[in-house]
């Protein structure tokens, strides 16, 4: 039972057929980009609808329950693949407020040079100059601040420890917080709503100035007239995700806002076609890779904030390290061995640290939208990027062991334990086959990407679908290229610039 | 509720309706309970750690999508009915095997790395291993009790920021500073369900 809902939020329960609406602008995801422009666009006055396929979770409905996290925050679980050598795990929020609810909440600007890169691709207005009001707007709106000491843990400490005797840049992470209390569940919702995720600003924000939500509505397609979008038609899922009824919105603009995945695969579906064929294509996802780290004593990881620094010592590189406390469950699942020899491993969880690499990378995937499947993803890792997965790996096994770590586990399929840097130096010297690489990631980008240029790019430098009156983009698929760092405060920031474009704009369309 | 500033609350309060869970048939079960006795730490055979998994994987299953829950089924039955062909099983499925045939022929099947079942079975054994570790008793074994730490935590947090929490969640709300945005009355909220 949840004590109440919001006013202007419907969920599937509440619907018992067919509903019709009519609004203004229909925003189709309620995560960065699809709550951002909701709110602004509510803020301006603008008759906002809302469509989330996840379900509505409050805070008070958060707990450490990894399991039920999963099966109620992500979509399928978690346990997205895109597949290929190596397949990369990926996961993506599906609640309102989307990925924001499940994030680890870090807050970085995107960096200049991939902003003067984006121009430098074709994209207008995105210089840091003419960012900075977006950026600092979105800042203030989710609370953007460093974490208070006393929520940083032992195993942050022993991370900076580590990169201090490497003597390795290492940053305190900017986060969406406010006071965040460092319950460490943040992947999980966070239980105190100090991240100050959509669910809890611009949600709330837009709902408070009109708008509507649906919430368990998946939407099958946009549909349109000759080349200008008529609005959208959805379902209501039931618990078991049974069809329900059906909500048709007409609307003359239709954002998308499902992510990197979803977005394409809506638009693929609803029969948009961009002329640069880069629709679905493009795909870039940070690959991701982790090593377990056991120490002497008691870390207790699990006390203390989700991340409360980065090492920064090889940007240069496209390489970014961190440690990331994960629950048992999801430590244990990634481990090779299983039986007694699994219960003994894990009988040293709290003297554990996950610490891992993020690489910006320079290969892309794509996402196909497959009938009955719905959208598939494909990525193979480049020798390039391998080769920096590897010695991400190396530099995150350095560091742990320079923090004090005894043993390191390496996220390679056969791989030795390794107990010292001399014996990490000769795992690491010898090839690393891709298909043994175990990869995850959480960053999705590029698959409607940003240009003035229609054949390059799938939407305009604000996310106008290039060729199509009244249909934007407004995630993370904008994106021309990767950022190398967290992507979400860049989602954010766009979302809000092009939301006072299309305000700008309103005329044109009757809004 | 959202659209109002709250205070934290311990995270044992109600909760939102849960994905149902997708229950398998008693042969799929048996199967499922010989593989975590295969792959979990011994303590899986103790008291109701069992029940608490395979209800945990049914509910994994129900928020998988339809494909992975037919697929997941069909790696179960195409790994027990292979053991027929393991020439240690001689013949008899894997949920008949003793253990340490069981295992060996676990180990086999993740080895032969051109095998169609090799990746299936690792992923598998993941979900299992997953739904083990989250049974509350194996949690508490490993000393994992996150939710009092939660608890303290957010007192901690509350009688140190109190007020500036309030304050800043009622911001994120209010009218934008670079704006003339009139912040329209809030709507009464409408009763749970």
């Amino acid at each position: 039972m949840i004590a109440g809902v919001p006013a202007g939020l419907t969920r599937q329960s509440e619907v018992a057929a067919d509903l019709a609406v009519e609004c203004s602008v229909v925003v189709v995801g309620s995560g960065a980009g699809g709550a951002t422009m909701a709110a602004e666009l509510a803020d301006a006055g603008v008759d906002v609808v809302v469509i989330e396929e996840g379900g509505y979770h409050p805070t008070e409905s958060f707990t450490a329950e990894t399991g039920r996290a999963l099966r109620n925050l992500y979509r399928d679980a978690g346990a997205g693949v895109a597949l290929g050598r190596p397949p990369v795990v990926f996961a993506e929020g599906r609640c309102v407020g989307g990925s924001t609810v499940v994030n680890g909440g870090m807050s970085w600007r995107t960096p200049a040079r991939v902003l003067q890169r984006w121009t430098d691709e074709g994209v207008a207005a995105v210089g840091e100059g003419a960012m900075e009001p977006y950026f600092a707007k979105v800042e203030s709106r989710i609370s953007v601040a460093l974490q208070d000491p006393e929520t940083i843990g032992k195993d942050m400490r022993l991370l900076k420890a580590g990169a201090d005797a490497k003597g390795w840049k290492i940053i305190p992470n900017l986060r969406n917080q406010l006071h965040c209390a460092g319950s460490n569940n943040c992947t999980n919702g966070c239980p105190t709503g100090a991240k100050r995720s959509m669910l809890v600003t611009s949600i709330p924000r837009a709902l408070r100035r009109g708008a509507r939500l649906f919430a368990d509505c998946r939407v099958e397609r946009v549909t349109g007239s000759g080349n200008t979008v008529t609005g959208i038609e959805g379902r209501f899922l039931r618990p078991g995700r049974h069809r329900g009824p059906r909500l048709t919105v007409r609307a003359p603009v239709v954002v998308a806002a499902g992510g990197a995945v979803q977005t394409p695969a809506l638009l693929a579906r609803s029969g948009f076609r961009s002329s640069s064929g880069q629709l679905g294509r493009n795909l870039s996802l940070h690959p991701n890779a982790k090593v377990i780290a056991l120490f002497d004593e008691d870390v207790t990881g699990w006390k203390g904030v989700h991340q409360a620094y980065q090492v920064r010592e090889f940007d240069a590189d496209g390489i970014l390290l961190t440690a990331v406390n994960l629950p048992p469950s999801l430590i244990a699942m990634t481990l090779p061995s299983h039986g007694p020899e699994l219960g003994e491993l894990m009988a040293h969880y709290n003297r554990m640290i996950t610490a891992g690499c993020l690489v910006e990378d320079t290969c892309t995937g794509r996402v196909r939208n497959l009938p009955g499947f719905g959208p598939q993803v494909t990525y193979q890792l480049s020798d390039f990027d391998a080769e920096r997965v590897v010695r991400g790996v190396a530099y995150s096994a350095e560091l742990m062991f320079a923090a004090g770590a005894r043993r390191v586990l390496l996220p390679f399929d056969g791989a030795p334990e390794v107990r010292d840097p001399a014996a990490l130096a000769d795992v690491i010297s010898r090839p690393v086959a891709k298909r043994s690489m175990e990869l995850f990631t959480v960053h999705l980008m590029g698959t409607a990407r940003m240009s003035e240029d229609a054949r390059r790019g799938v939407a305009d430098s604000f996310g106008a679908f290039h060729g199509v009156t009244g249909l934007y983009v407004c995630d993370a698929s904008l994106f021309p290229t990767p950022i190398g760092v967290n992507p979400m405060e860049t989602i954010l920031a766009l979302a809000a610039r092009n939301a006072q474009r299309l305000i700008e704009q309103r005329a044109r369309y009757g809004i | 509720m959202i659209g109002e500033p709250t205070l934290p609350t311990p995270p044992s309060l109600p909760t939102a309706p849960e994905v149902p869970a997708w229950r398998l048939r008693s042969s799929l079960r048996r199967i499922v309970v010989r593989l975590a006795e295969v792959v979990c730490p011994p303590q899986v055979r103790a008291g109701d750690v069992m029940g608490g998994l395979l209800t945990e994987f049914e509910s994994l299953l129900g928020s998988l999508p339809a494909g992975l829950r037919w697929l997941i089924p069909s790696g179960l039955v195409a790994f027990d009915q292979g053991a027929r062909l393991y020439p240690r099983a001689r013949g008899r499925r894997f949920v008949r095997l003793p253990d340490a045939d069981a295992d060996s022929y676990f180990r086999a099947v993740l080895a032969w790395r051109h095998g169609v079942l090799a990746i299936p079975l690792q992923r598998i054994k993941g979900l299992v291993v997953m739904c083990y570790f989250e049974v509350p008793a194996v949690k508490e074994q490993l000393g994992y009790r996150p939710d009092p730490y939660i608890a303290e935590v957010s007192l901690r947090r509350l009688s140190s920021y109190g007020a500036q929490i309030r304050a800043g969640e009622a911001a994120a709300l209010g009218p934008d500073p670079a704006s003339s945005d009139p912040v329209a009355p809030a709507r009464p909220p409408k009763e749970g369900s």
